[in-house]
């Protein structure tokens, strides 16, 4: 089999595995549902099918096996259990571990198939028992009679198939005057055995037009009737549930061919920008007017390129849906997982890089954020926990919190930590907010014991580095007894940003301006100045500033007139002293080389409309270095107060 | 940088600081005139700047220093020798700031040898050899190397 059709089908059987987790976490909510039953085996006959195409013999036996067992919830024969919804998790996990058979998968579907069918003939077993019956009507329609129809001869054919209790329905019966001698106005009501099937009675009525109700009433047991399942033809559609699998149509494209793609656009967008550039200065206006037109189709190509990147936050959530449910099972927790923001868009290497810290976050508030019920309902709560998860777009940021309502972090026993390791000093006063925040230290969550007593740590230094690698950030909040929120924020998308051009002793820089709040005149007084003067009265608020010069090596002996951005990240506010603006400009990031990754003042590069290359400044490093110039000023101060 | 036994290479030959260097030419990308350059902060002096390669970022290297050959002078001979590395971290594409590009040519191989480590100026482990043209020494660069030792020298933060 060639490489390629076998990548084509691990797609597939990826993009299958999801649906059928997603038909069953629905049927685990409710063990009816007979379109998570349809959805369910729908999924297994296509994988059933793909895998024999593809040679994986182990595979296709498999999915053929346990779809087989399938059918029987799928027909009603036997009733879906919590015991067949575990099983068919693990069968779930199983299916991409079938692509490489070897004894182990073996042993595994084995087990799995066994368990599976002990769930279906230990039912079969129980219903042959109590002889269950079903009703059964019909109504003959059209000019049945006239076409020489005897009901007395259905009748009898109905009575040796089983049926009983037969009784006429002569509700219908019009006057004497409206009657129509070639009509039958008479329908007739029965009970039937239930393992009557729907085949039988077909070849029953195969020559006439008849009006057919088949009740599924177990009237041994005396439960109310069922509502009548939906002929099998028509059950895809009979239950409208939540939009699974949207149907535009669509195509399957190779990432690598979608990442060339936005490269592509991005050089485009480059190139056009030194066309503007040079056509301006040729004040040709026919190359204007080119020029023009080729920046506007640039800009809807890069919008509709980044468009093809994003991905709804959904496809995301629906694997936390599963790894909740798991969770629940192992930690034996009762958990509702809410998602928010299902549409909410997402770039694709986004979506990949947040999986991680997310489980990360999911794992942990499952495993020592929500208290045990009994814990739960002593502490006057719902038995039953709650993780809500949910993304917003808010400016060009994405925000996707991780909320649960469990036991929150314990403030005193982080504090305490925190000075044994000696990240506070023990007279040190620290806001709540800066404590819950240091449960992203490296150093912090590698003590098992944190782990323990706070719930929390555990990889969160794996989340706090990886949304640092998306140039995100992470806070946290927590109430001692109602929970704890997470919240990541994110720059909408990676590959192209908004850029703030600005020059620095004839050397020129960007950075995103999403983060940049104001700009303001530096006051001449500040035009050279030192350290301990290093902050402005920007409007009644504090802000210090670096001098961009200093943070890039540059000459610092500047005396000239500058100018102050104020940029903003998570509620802190920095200046930053350039020497002037050039302009707004559209950013196509390019990754710095090896060589230069250790470099911190810088995340990125891009190519000017003159084909020379700008950095993109860090803004992190830039908050952080604001940050040193404020506790350089406060501390002096506070040693003399 | 691997050689091939046997058959002959091809190499080109440039420039660096008066000395003769031998490339092998499945390296090298392209010959350039000197482009804009952009200094990059408190970078090494081995890439200090960074220069537009259609499209793409690519720093530029001084090897002078590396080597202990004498600065180079900026001239109308200078060219950039954009070279793709094959290293352990995977392809690193460099531009190789030359005093000159002098030629190609092919070199049986056999005929470059090893360093002794007397009787030279050359750091002999960033060296594959050199091989005798003309009563001169050129030199070949052990290309993978000099980029692998820069790339985990961890910057001190003084410098």
């Amino acid at each position: 089999m060639s490489n390629e059709v076998l990548l084509i089908f691990l797609e597939e059987l990826r993009e299958l595995k999801e649906q059928f987790d997603t038909s069953l976490l629905s049927l685990r909510k409710d063990f009816t549902d007979q379109s998570s039953i349809d959805g369910a085996f729908r999924a297994l006959h296509t994988i059933k099918g793909s895998g024999a195409m593809c040679g994986l013999t182990q595979l296709s036996e498999f999915a053929h096996a346990f779809e087989t067992l399938f059918d029987e919830f799928r027909k009603g024969n036997a009733p879906v259990n919590q015991e067949v919804i575990r099983l068919s998790f693990e069968a779930s996990d199983l299916l991409p571990d079938l692509v490489n058979p070897s004894d182990i998968t073996a042993a595994r579907s084995a087990a799995i198939l066994s368990g599976l069918a002990n769930s279906v003939h230990a039912d079969e077993g129980a219903g042959a028992g109590t002889n269950l019956t079903k009703t059964f009507s019909f109504r003959l329609k059209g000019k049945v009679l006239e076409l020489g129809a005897n009901p007395a001869l259905i009748l009898q054919e109905l009575r040796e198939l089983g049926a009983t209790e037969i009784e006429a329905d002569t509700s219908a019966v019009p006057g004497l005057d409206d009657l129509d001698p070639e009509t039958c106005y008479i329908g007739w009501h029965m009970k039937l055995p239930a393992d009557v099937d729907e085949a039988a009675l077909n070849t029953v009525f195969l020559f006439f037009d008849v009006d057919k109700d088949y009740g599924s009433a177990p009237a041994a047991s005396g439960t109310p009737a069922q509502p009548a399942r939906p002929p099998a033809g028509a059950s895809a559609s009979s239950h409208p549930k939540a939009p699974a699998a949207q149907a535009e149509a669509s195509i399957r494209v190779g990432t690598s061919k979608l990442d060339s793609l936005v490269d592509q656009v991005g050089e485009l967008v480059i190139a056009e920008a030194r066309l503007s550039e040079l056509a301006r200065l040729s004040k040709d206006p026919n190359l204007l007017a080119l020029a023009e037109q080729i920046n506007r189709l640039s800009l809807g190509l890069r919008d509709t390129a980044m468009s093809i990147r994003m991905v709804p936050f959904g496809t995301l959530a629906s694997r936390f849906e599963r790894l909740v449910a798991d969770l629940c099972m192992t930690l034996s927790k009762d958990v509702t997982f809410e998602v928010i923001g299902r549409e909410t868009e997402l770039d694709k290497t986004m979506i990949e890089k947040l999986a991680d810290p997310l489980v990360h976050i999911i794992r942990n508030s499952m495993d020592h954020g929500i208290e045990p019920a009994e814990i739960r309902t002593a502490n006057g709560k719902k038995a039953t926990g709650s993780i809500q998860i949910s993304a917003e777009h808010i400016g060009s940021e994405v925000i996707v919190t991780v909320k649960d309502d469990g036991k929150g972090l314990d403030a005193d026993r982080i504090h305490a930590k925190a000075i044994e390791k000696g990240i506070l000093s023990p007279d040190e006063a620290v806001s709540q907010d800066r404590l819950f925040n240091l449960i992203f230290e490296p150093a912090f969550s590698t003590q098992s014991q944190v782990s323990e007593l706070s719930g929390r740590g555990v990889g969160m230094d794996v989340v706090k580095k990886t949304i640092d690698g998306l140039r995100g950030k992470v806070d946290v909040q927590s109430t001692a007894g109602k929970g704890t929120e997470i919240t990541l924020r994110l720059p909408l998308t990676l590959a192209i940003v908004e850029g703030l051009l600005i020059e620095v002793d004839h050397e020129k820089y960007t950075i995103p301006v999403s983060i940049v709040n104001e700009i303001v005149d530096l006051p001449a007084d500040k035009y050279a100045g030192t350290t301990s003067s290093d902050f402005l009265n920007v409007r009644g608020d504090f802000v210090p500033f670096v001098r961009l010069r200093k943070v890039l090596g540059c000459p610092p002996l500047f005396t000239g007139p500058q100018v102050l951005i104020v940029i903003s990240a998570s509620g802190e506010h920095v200046g930053i002293v350039v020497d002037r603006i050039i302009g707004k400009s559209q950013t196509v990031i390019k990754q710095m080389s090896p060589l230069h990754e250790d470099i911190t003042q810088i995340s990125g590069a891009t190519i000017l409309g003159d084909g020379t290359v700008a950095l993109i400044l860090d803004p992190i490093h830039l908050i952080e270095a604001g940050r040193e110039v404020r506790h350089a000023i406060m501390s002096p101060e506070e040693v003399s107060a | 940088m691997t050689m091939h036994s046997g058959a002959e290479a091809t190499f080109l030959i440039i420039v660096i600081g008066g000395q003769r260097l031998a490339i092998n030419t499945i390296m090298i990308r392209e010959i350039l005139d000197p482009l804009p350059e952009t200094r990059v902060p408190s970078a090494r002096p081995f890439a200090p700047k960074v220069v537009n390669i259609r499209g793409t970022v690519v720093p530029q290297v001084t090897i002078n220093d590396i080597l202990n050959l004498p600065t180079s002078e900026r001239t109308d001979k200078s060219r950039i020798v954009v070279v793709t590395v094959t290293t352990a971290r995977g392809p690193v594409q460099i531009a190789l700031l030359a005093d000159a590009v002098l030629s190609v040519s092919s070199i049986p191989a056999g005929t470059i040898e090893p360093l002794s480590r007397v009787s030279h100026n050359w750091p002999s482990d960033l060296l594959v050899g050199l091989y005798r043209d003309n009563d001169a020494f050129v030199i070949v660069p052990d290309l993978e190397q000099i980029i692998m030792r820069n790339i985990a020298v961890k910057r001190d933060p003084a410098s």
